[in-house]
């Protein structure tokens, strides 16, 4: 079994009276890229910035690296890398500085680390430009740098790529990747951009309102969304027959209100009414489906508000 | 904390608002000594000890100093939002505060001295010569060993300010405010209570004892009351306690945002 090494159990932050998020029980393993999607306010980023102390939570327990005493969090957070919201440097130094300035806070052996962080992200070139010349996209990068810094073996990543060119978004991508390949870098990122996600992520957590709907496998999910003739029959049981003797496939699921969804015969669904009407099963729907990321993901959402 | 305060140096050294404020001091005080230099005639004899012990009408200027030294190393903190790098990376908030705190007193330390060597420079240099230097740097010793404690609390005053407060003219004002206004509302409050209840003006008068600008009023007519330093160590520390008590349980649950 994998080692859980981000845990939140109940975790729910309330302003006053409303809840930015409630009863969130999150379980991040070891090796995971976790794709944390919602919409604007879901609570995706209070999630992380109680992840990374910047908000308390209201009540809820947060495990990390196993710990959870309030010295414990502190010695594990160090072993993170964060990125939340936009980047913040100070705006009078420049890259490197703003980077030697943490190095040297969290005690980072190796002054050769900044060179290295910088290359990694592309800034190598920053030179004598000072933060508050930077662009959108190079503020990412230095922010995806700090949190490069310390080797971390988790990276909480919010929005990462607001704001990066196309160019900039393979090379990060990339990135992750590697990380995630090479050093098993466990990653939580959250983000609009849900092609962009679907790319990388191995696992997704959907959030509404302040709370997780679903946990999914991206495995699991590419299942669910799998492309598909959905029939809707009078008699389930008899066009299972049909399908399996006449058309020998077995790449179907009964759902139920007599559905049928079939994974075979794609691009000829004529031979599939034929067949079924041979066999005397009325078809009173016949409807070819496929899903991404987003579809589920609204679909999740429509079934909570009419559900 | 040794990494803390060695990156805190790393980044107020990076910053130019401390060159450009030390440099803004230096040369006014060149402009001080010149002005004394040229009015010396018939009528002043300004001599290098007399305008060295001038130092010690300054000294209240120290006060408001450490606004300075406070804003330099606590640097827009909010404004910039880059607290959360320091909290997110796990860093307790106790360490955080502690180390802007030490930091800034250090940087005022150090301030301090540049300035008062620059100014002792000035006068030996540019005023004739009386041969009493040696008493005045004894004199201006024993104001700045009374002064060094009222201003390193007034330096956790401030720093106290700009944890609580979001904006950094907020907290200077605050910090100022507590300074100036608190000793004028105190002579109002006792020429308020003294003649109808004695015994209440009595308790405002023991206030003002505990002001952080009150050891340092009248210090010219005292050097050498050893009582006074006690006092002025007793008020400063008075003040660097609790400013950093408040300062920190405010800080402890703050949102970072």
């Amino acid at each position: 079994m994998s080692e859980p090494i981000v845990v939140t159990r109940a975790l729910t932050k309330k302003y006053g009276a409303a809840a930015a998020v409630e009863d969130v029980d999150l379980c991040l393993e070891k090796g995971q890229i976790y794709g944390l999607v919602g919409r604007n306010g879901a609570g995706k980023t209070t999630i992380i910035r109680m992840l990374t102390a910047q908000t308390l939570p209201t009540s809820g327990e947060i495990e990390l690296f196993g710990e959870t005493t309030p010295q414990g969090l502190s010695t594990a957070r160090a072993r993170i890398g964060a990125m939340v919201e936009i980047p913040s440097f100070y705006p009078y130094l420049t890259a490197a500085e703003n980077l030697e300035y943490y190095r040297r806070q969290r005690g980072i052996p190796g002054p050769g680390c900044v060179e290295q962080v910088l290359e990694q992200v592309g800034l190598q070139d920053a030179g004598k430009k000072k933060f508050k010349q930077f662009s959108l996209g190079m503020k990412q990068r230095l922010g995806l740098g700090l949190a490069l810094m310390n080797h971390p073996d988790v990276l909480l990543l919010d929005e990462p790529i607001n704001g990066l060119d196309p160019e900039g978004i393979v090379e990060f991508r990339n990135l992750l990747l590697d990380l995630n390949r090479q050093r098993e870098t466990t990653i939580l990122i959250s983000s609009h951009i849900l092609s962009e996600l679907s790319n990388v992520a191995t696992h997704f957590g959907f959030l509404d309102k302040g709370h997780m709907l679903e946990q999914i496998s991206a495995q699991k999910l590419q299942e669910k969304c799998r492309a598909c003739l959905q029939l809707t029959v009078d008699d389930a049981s008899r066009a299972a027959l049909a399908l399996e003797q006449r058309l020998g496939t077995r790449d179907y699921e009964v759902l139920p209100g007599n559905v049928l969804r079939l994974y075979d015969f794609l691009e000829r669904p004529q031979v599939v009414a034929a067949t079924l009407a041979e066999t005397k099963v009325a078809l009173l729907g016949l409807e070819s489906r496929s899903a991404n990321l987003e579809d589920y993901f609204l679909s999740l959402i429509g079934g909570v508000h009419h559900g | 904390m040794a990494d803390y305060l060695r990156a805190e140096c790393y980044k107020l050294t990076h910053r130019s608002y401390l060159w450009l404020a030390l440099l803004i001091t230096g040369a006014l005080e060149l402009l001080l000594v010149v002005l004394f230099a040229a009015l010396n005639g018939d009528i002043t004899n300004m001599t290098a000890s007399v305008g060295f012990t001038m130092l010690l009408y300054l000294l209240p200027i120290g006060y408001y100093a450490t606004a300075i030294t406070g804003d330099i190393v606590f640097s827009e903190q909010y404004r910039h939002n880059t607290l959360k790098n320091e909290v997110a990376y796990g860093l307790s908030r106790l360490r955080i505060y502690f180390g802007k705190l030490l930091t800034s007193c250090l940087l005022a330390l150090a301030a301090c001295a540049v300035i008062v060597l620059w100014y002792g420079l000035l006068c030996a240099v540019l005023l004739p010569g009386d041969g009493a230097m040696l008493r005045a740097l004894q004199t201006v010793g024993f104001g700045l060993l009374a002064a060094l404690p009222v201003w390193l609390g007034a330096q956790s005053l401030f720093i106290m300010c700009f944890f609580v407060f979001r904006g950094s003219t907020a907290a200077t004002l605050v910090g100022a405010g507590i300074l100036a206004i608190l000793g004028q509302a105190l002579d109002f409050l006792y020429l308020l209570v003294s003649f109808r209840a004695p015994a209440l003006g009595e308790i405002v008068l023991v206030l003002q004892d505990l002001l952080l600008t009150a050891p340092l009023e009248g210090l010219i007519d005292d050097i050498g009351n050893w009582s006074r330093v006690g006092w002025a160590w007793a008020v400063g520390l008075g003040w660097f306690a609790a400013t950093t008590a408040i300062g920190c349980w405010s800080f402890h649950k703050r949102e970072i945002s």
